[in-house]
């Protein structure tokens, strides 16, 4: 695997293309990651709840001041394969 | 001396009926009621002798039968018995891992089995006494564990349904790549294909993708660093992924067209503000609108329900549910379709450069640094090529197209092991 050499912060640019709705989420809560989708595969909540539309869940979680890992029942394992 | 009672003999050869379904003895019956007469307390002998009277010979009509009943059984299609599928289908089924799935899930996931090709199912089998068991939740993959997991629940989201299956099909197939590829691999930290010429390959596709976004050489000459790269070149990089997205538009644009949704041409979009302006003109804005409204709903009528049963709430949602379904399931198919390009770009670049921020199909940023884009690459290809989406494996070949000759190469070893 080769190296790609990035010496800056990508984060300026990741801000111009962010989604509206994130960014209203992270005006609640600062620093948040964004939904990984590749990680909810499959996850019910997600499906039956919010149709696979991660701003539907941004906007509910902005109204209700709660995580979406709150809401998806999601919690990160390094341990394993997504 | 009783006068010895002589029966005649019948002139025709007494034909036994076949399969026991009684089609002789119903014959004379039959051509009676076709003609009209009634056969009422009558024996076959009976109305044969009647039917006689009238010209209709029992030995014509019984050849006549006996023809149409060949006929019958020479038109029916064979059906033949593919054993070695069967073969390896129970290879599947018989396995300690099948075993721990609930009764409904082994019925679900046998039926869209059957839908597999014999190939596909042979390709399945190939490891699966090896894997240890299935687990419910959102997918993942355990190679310590061994297990895999997947929404055993499901009936499948739109794309799942779009390509014709009933469970969690794309997530299944996603991890049962993980899983092939830390069978087939050398080491065991899971991602462990080894891609031989494939590493170089994939790099070179990534490097043309960006000398296209870049315009040098028009993706024909690969940057030899990526570190020769300056700020201005990564920002117009970055831009140039976000054009990249222009490409889920198009496939969105192309099912948009096709389900009737929208009727003028495509339009090329070259920045994140004309391209959410094309999403709100295909109605991806509206279902923003129609969240928020059916939120609104749903409360008020939560509330107003003082018995409890939110009957009014739940109807609410099933409107909501169909009118996203109507307007926005083929953009959002496509969006899932297209997460073998977004998830690729962010695990090559260490997270560097993410599209899931943007909404598109991503891991997070800790797994962005600590896997590779190969085998998250693989388990995407494995999902696309279990499911025949053609669809998505026709963007694979366009956009990573080296990528896509190598884990080709590598599916057919697989099969040929």
């Amino acid at each position: 695997m080769v190296e790609v050499g990035f010496d800056f912060d990508i984060k300026e640019f990741e801000e111009e293309f962010m989604s509206e709705w994130f960014k209203r989420y992270r005006k609640v809560f600062p620093n948040a990651e964004p939904i990984p989708m590749m990680e909810l595969m499959g996850n019910s909540i997600l499906v039956e709840n919010f149709y696979g539309n991660p701003d539907a869940v941004y906007d509910y979680c902005i109204e209700n001041h709660k995580t979406w890992e709150e809401v998806l029942g999601y919690k990160y394992d390094p341990d394993v394969i997504y | 001396m009783a006068e010895k009672k002589i029966y005649e003999q019948p002139k025709f050869e007494v034909v036994e009926p076949d399969e026991g379904n009684g089609a002789n003895t119903r014959l004379p019956y039959g051509i009676a009621k076709g003609l009209g007469l009634s056969t009422e307390g009558m024996t076959p002998r009976q109305v044969w002798e009647m039917l006689k009277k009238r010209g209709i010979n029992p030995e014509n009509e019984y050849e006549k039968l006996k023809e149409k009943a060949t006929e019958e059984i020479e038109s029916e299609p064979v059906k033949e018995v593919d054993a070695q599928r069967e073969g390896h289908k129970m290879t599947i089924t018989q396995s300690k891992a099948f075993a721990t799935l609930s009764k409904t899930a082994k019925e679900k996931l046998e039926r869209n089995l059957d839908k597999l090709s014999s190939e596909q199912i042979a390709i399945i089998s190939k490891y699966a006494d090896r894997l240890h068991s299935y687990s419910n939740g959102s997918g993942q993959y355990s190679t310590g564990g061994g297990y895999l997991r997947y929404d055993q629940t499901s009936n499948g989201d739109g794309l799942d349904k779009e390509l014709g299956f009933d469970f969690d099909a794309t997530t299944f197939f996603h991890e049962y790549g993980h899983f092939i590829d830390n069978m087939v691999g050398e080491d065991k930290t899971g991602y462990s294909i080894k891609y031989d010429s494939s590493t170089v390959s994939v790099h070179e596709d990534a490097l043309n993708c960006f000398n296209d976004f870049l315009k040098l050489g028009g993706g024909t000459e690969p940057l030899k660093s990526m570190d020769r790269i300056k700020r201005e070149q990564y920002r117009a990089f970055y831009k140039g992924l976000a054009k990249a997205t222009e490409k889920d538009q198009l496939w969105a644009h192309k099912s948009l067209t096709e389900f009737g949704y929208v009727k003028e041409p495509y339009k090329p979009s070259y920045t994140p503000e004309r391209a959410r302006q094309l999403f709100g003109e295909y109605g991806y804005e509206n279902s923003v609108k129609l969240w928020d409204s059916y939120n609104k709903d749903y409360k008020a009528w939560q509330q107003a329900e003082s018995d409890g049963t939110n009957a009014r709430a739940k109807q609410k949602q099933k409107e909501y549910n169909e009118e996203l379904e109507k307007h926005n399931r083929p953009i959002h198919n496509n969006i899932k379709r297209c997460a073998i390009l977004t998830d690729f770009f962010g695990l090559y670049t260490n997270n560097k450069i993410n599209l899931y921020s943007d909404g598109y199909y991503g891991h997070s940023g800790s797994y962005n640094k600590w896997h590779n884009a190969q085998g998250e690459a693989w388990a995407e290809y494995f999902s696309l090529k279990m499911t025949n989406d053609t669809k998505g494996l026709d963007i694979m070949k366009k956009y990573l197209p080296k990528t896509y000759d190598a884990f080709e190469q590598k599916y057919n070893a697989i099969k040929e092991k």
